[in-house]
């Protein structure tokens, strides 16, 4: 369910359903027998205008419901920030450039997918590659992110090989132990060597994202295990509320 | 009157590994600090003669539906998780879940087991089901409310 107080769902609703049966009531208003009173009138004078206010304003609620419910994606990311440091120290202080750690979440629009909202480490901090909830609830796993959402417990994968350096026996292994596609991981900027998969949940007690960690070394999350995140797990629960 | 006791539980100490092997991956899964109760409260009800024994998640109560385990035993459990949220035993005297509690201990483990073998897997409600079993093997100050 999309955040914010219930006059701004019924108030999209009602846009919505307005726009989606305008042609209906420009219809009825062309046909209303002579005279046509003021209102009809009105109305017939602003057939475009009705359609894209109605439009528009389904788009300025979306923002401004965005810009207010939604964490920040600074707080997010100083906050995934903290993780990274923490758990993966490096000696300049920096981040450690082995390791990263990101948040996926559902799309505002596309629900049923997984896609990246905030990322530490690494070289990029966006990615174009979502993975399906959809299929993965359907124990067709898409990725590591879909599998720890459809298993809803915490997942950890470790060993994998070089995906850039390794025989064709251990490519298939790797695409098998991710569940993810040649395609997909050629488009992926980071090959992984181990994982750390955390269903995230809200208040109500609903799964809203995946915590992702990372490592390009094989043993590089052995120290990870589920109850590293008994604290964290509230907070990111809180910074999501 | 009712008498309760609260006991925190650390996370560290029942959360527990399991093997999953799924279309040749094999994992130790454990549960999320979500689905792993962080306290447990038991109570006795002088009136109602009967104990109850309620686990408090990170995440606040769902609805819950009752599963009789026996005449005197309930679990309720969570409509969409599948966790424990409480056993109530019912016509006992004060001072006698101990004795029961061997009672209470299979019938939690025959509920993981069934949910083992069901389709398709529920992982948390079964990993949940094990870890309340070890809480109640483990801990002895759970059976000495007000006992």
């Amino acid at each position: 369910m999309s955040p914010g107080p219930t006059w701004s769902k019924i108030g999209k609703y009602v846009l919505t359903a307005l726009l989606a049966s305008w042609t209906a009531i420009y219809t009825w208003a062309t046909s209303y027998p002579d005279p046509k009173p003021w209102h009809i009138l009105a109305l017939l004078s602003f057939r475009i205008w009705v359609p894209i206010g109605a439009a528009l304003l389904i788009v300025v609620l979306e923002i401004y419901l965005e810009v207010k419910y939604q964490a920040s994606r600074t707080v997010l990311k100083k906050f995934l920030d903290h993780l990274h440091k923490k758990y993966f120290p490096h000696p300049t202080g920096g981040l450690n450039p082995f390791c990263r750690v990101t948040l996926f979440t559902l799309g505002s629009i596309r629900r049923k997918s997984l896609g990246v909202r905030s990322r530490s480490g690494g070289f990029r901090r966006t990615s174009k590659v979502r993975w399906s909830i959809k299929r993965s609830e359907a124990e067709d796993f898409h990725g590591i992110a879909g599998y720890a959402w459809a298993l809803g417990i915490f997942v950890p994968i470790d060993g994998l090989p070089d995906y850039d350096n390794c025989s064709p026996e251990e490519k298939v292994r790797y695409l098998r132990e991710t569940f993810a596609t040649e395609k997909e991981v050629s488009r992926l900027h980071w090959k992984a060597r181990s994982y750390r998969g955390l269903v995230v949940k809200n208040q109500r007690g609903d799964k809203i994202g995946v915590l992702m960690m990372e490592s390009r070394q094989p043993d590089g999350l052995a120290h990870i295990n589920a109850d590293t995140f008994t604290g964290e797990a509230e907070y990111l629960q809180l910074l999501l509320a | 009157m009712e008498k309760t006791r609260k006991i925190n539980l650390e996370a560290a100490r029942y959360n527990l590994l399991k093997g999953i092997t799924i279309r040749g991956v094999k994992v130790q899964g454990s549960l999320s600090p979500y689905d792993i109760p962080r306290e447990a409260a038991v109570s006795y009800d002088e009136m109602a003669r009967e104990y109850k024994i309620h686990f408090v998640y990170l995440t606040p109560d769902e609805p819950k539906s009752e599963r009789k385990a026996s005449p005197e035993i309930s679990l309720f459990l969570g409509q969409t998780s599948g966790k424990l949220y409480d056993i109530v035993v019912r016509r006992q005297e004060l001072g006698s879940l101990f004795k029961i509690r061997l009672e209470l201990i299979a019938k939690i483990s025959d509920l993981a087991q069934e949910t083992e073998k069901s389709t398709p897997p529920n992982y948390i409600k079964e990993l949940n089901l094990l870890v309340a079993k070890k809480f109640l093997e483990e801990n002895q100050e759970l059976y000495s409310v007000a006992g």
